[in-house]
């Protein structure tokens, strides 16, 4: 199976024309052999309990634990339109449905990118940035997950985000930073209202077919992504998180069973100094 | 791309000789038939090696598909009727001299002999950078390159170009789409039937075809109904040479008048864009119009959204005249 279809030049010079789109049932087929396997997993394994809640833990916080400020949210919920847009736009023709989808695509590229830029301003000025990124703190996390505690031992808790969470915008990050750029620059080979059309400007013949297949295989991942994505977030264990992404807050008690309070106090204000030694200790 | 012209590259031929066989044949080969029906585009492409068919099905021998006839008010045209055989056709003349017209100013006499009405209609676009094997949008590219700074388009699309800017070459299509007809789409799995407005596709829809005609499919009729039987009607064929050549911009309309008054038209322009261009807006804005005043209106409103590229910008003017010429009676018959 080749990753590229690949054609000529004008001048007879073999060049890679886009992605090879076959790849796209690979995704698709990989996603759903993921989720088939995960949930049988799930089903088979034991179920480990979430960690016991210290009572002096219990009066520190709120009934309800901010995790995503209301911009967070927004900007969540726009790239979730954006991006099912894109994918929409972009294969369903491919499926046979045939509809002027080029100007959706454009239009809904062009508010992703900017949404991207607005969130990476914002996570480095009003966030801590540092929280989505996996770190040596999280390993824990995945050895209980290809080793689970036996004896009733409680799953080890996380910080602000999982590990699954981390690693899922790891690779929309990858992906999605991918699709930005050769998005961006592709604005130029149709015509828009954002720039002036000029095909050759970044590139010759061959390297737009470099854009075109990072692009088209970026694309394609990131279906695989979003079904692997829409599984964790309709899982019933995963709701509260889903939920969060909703109202802003997750309930205490589910905060407190799977988050550690040493690692992510809560958004807004400080919890109690009581609370930060409970959850240190 | 080198083009070779020696030779084409041996393909099996099947010549079926009634229609349920060129079906059967159709739906069992799928996108590795090639459809031929007068041949005088594709076997000039498989000669320049541009389109190697693994199989040739040769509908020349299928009867069902060829002639004129009668059915109720219909006038029912076999796509393997000759171009000849429609421009002379009394039936045609005397119902609809729009097509017989249309017809009779394809290409040359020789073409005309041998060329059908069905492959006129479906035949691939002219667009040289296409046509010289350039992995182009409609070739499966990501590039047209006759929009391009340096891309010569005098010949292209002014209107519906998405990404691609090709034209459909055809000069019967614009009149079929004037005069309602409906074609007959046959495959193994059975008939369905479409408006000629509806049989092509721009770009925005389907970048690499013409029409709505899927691997396995047959055109089958071209069935003209009594709407505009006998009405007035005019078509211009503007081209850089008075014979054996494509349109620049053609134009194709039917008209119904009582006295100075123009009731209803339609209106359709060809090689302005990758499927027959009707001006829908421009009928309804003309209709019930006095005829002077529904001209000028039109003349002027004609081809507004065009976007013309940078050396075709001369087709709007041209539009515009033919358009105007048209609703004025410049060439009514």
């Amino acid at each position: 199976m080749n990753l590229v279809v690949r054609g000529a030049s004008p001048w007879g010079q073999p060049i890679i024309l886009h992605a090879a789109w076959s790849l796209l049932w690979l995704c698709l087929a990989g996603a759903a052999a993921f989720v088939v396997v995960h949930a049988l997993w799930v089903r088979r394994r034991a179920g480990a309990p979430a960690g016991p809640v210290p009572p002096e833990l219990a009066g520190a916080f709120p009934g309800a634990v901010a995790r995503h400020s209301f911009v967070a949210r927004v900007f969540h919920w726009l790239m979730a339109a954006c991006v099912l847009t894109l994918l929409a736009t972009a294969f369903s023709p491919r499926f046979g449905l045939a509809f002027d989808w080029v100007g959706p695509h454009v239009l809904a590229g062009a508010v992703l990118v900017a949404a991207i830029a607005f969130h990476i301003a914002h996570a480095i000025t009003c966030q801590d940035v540092g929280a989505i990124w996996p770190v040596p703190a999280d390993w824990p996390q995945l050895r209980a997950v290809l080793f689970p505690p036996r004896d009733g031992a409680a799953m080890p808790r996380a910080g602000k985000y999982p590990l699954g969470n981390k690693l899922f915008h790891l690779g929309a990050v990858v992906v999605g930073l991918t699709l930005a750029a050769t998005g961006t620059a592709m604005l130029w080979r149709v015509r828009t209202p954002f720039v002036t059309r000029d095909p050759y400007r970044f590139f010759g013949d061959g390297g737009w077919g470099v854009v075109y297949a990072l692009h088209g295989l970026a694309a394609m991942a990131l279906a695989g992504l979003v079904v692997i994505h829409i599984y964790f977030a309709i899982r019933p264990e995963k709701r509260p998180i889903t939920r969060s992404m909703l109202v802003g807050t997750m309930d205490r008690d589910f905060y407190l069973g799977h988050h550690d309070p040493a690692r992510w106090g809560g958004e807004g204000p400080a919890p109690k100094e009581s609370a930060k030694e409970a959850g240190s200790a | 791309m080198a083009t070779v012209r020696d030779s084409m590259p041996s393909f099996d031929l099947y010549q079926p000789a009634d229609l349920d066989a060129a079906l059967a044949l159709a739906g069992r080969l799928g996108p590795a038939g090639w459809l031929l029906a007068g041949g005088c585009d594709s076997l000039e492409r498989f000669k320049d090696r541009h389109k190697t068919p693994k199989a040739v099905i040769d509908l020349g021998g299928v009867a069902e598909l060829a002639g004129i006839r009668a059915d109720g008010d219909d006038l029912v045209i076999g796509p393997m009727t000759t171009l000849t055989d429609v421009a002379r056709h009394p039936l045609v003349r005397e119902r609809f001299g729009l097509l017989a017209r249309a017809a009779g100013e394809v290409a040359a006499p020789q073409i005309r002999n041998q060329g059908t009405l069905g492959g006129n209609i479906a035949q691939d676009t002219r667009c040289w950078y296409y046509r010289a094997g350039w992995t182009c949008y409609r070739a499966g590219g990501n590039l047209c390159y006759a929009d391009t700074p340096q891309g010569r388009n005098r010949e292209h699309a002014i209107l519906g170009a998405s990404r691609c800017v090709a034209v459909s070459p055809s000069d019967t299509a614009p009149a079929l789409v004037a005069l309602e007809a409906r074609l007959v789409i046959r495959s193994a799995a059975g008939r369905r039937e479409v408006a000629a407005e509806d049989f092509f596709v721009g770009p925005d829809r389907d970048i690499t075809r013409l029409t709505i005609l899927k691997p396995g499919e047959v055109l089958g009729e071209i069935r003209l109904p009594p709407a505009w039987a006998g009405a007035p009607w005019a078509f211009e064929k503007v081209r850089d040479r008075p014979v054996w050549d494509f349109a620049l911009v053609n134009m194709a309309a039917v008209l119904r008048t009582t006295g100075d008054r123009l009731d209803k038209a339609r209106v359709v322009l060809g090689a302005v864009a990758a499927r027959p261009w009707r001006l829908a807006a421009i009928e309804a804005a003309v209709a019930g119009r006095p005829r002077a005043e529904a001209a000028a209106l039109a003349g002027r409103l004609a081809v507004a959204e065009a976007r013309p590229l940078s050396h075709n910008g001369y087709k709007v003017t041209l539009a515009q005249n033919l358009v105007f010429r048209a609703i004025a009676g410049k060439e009514a018959a």
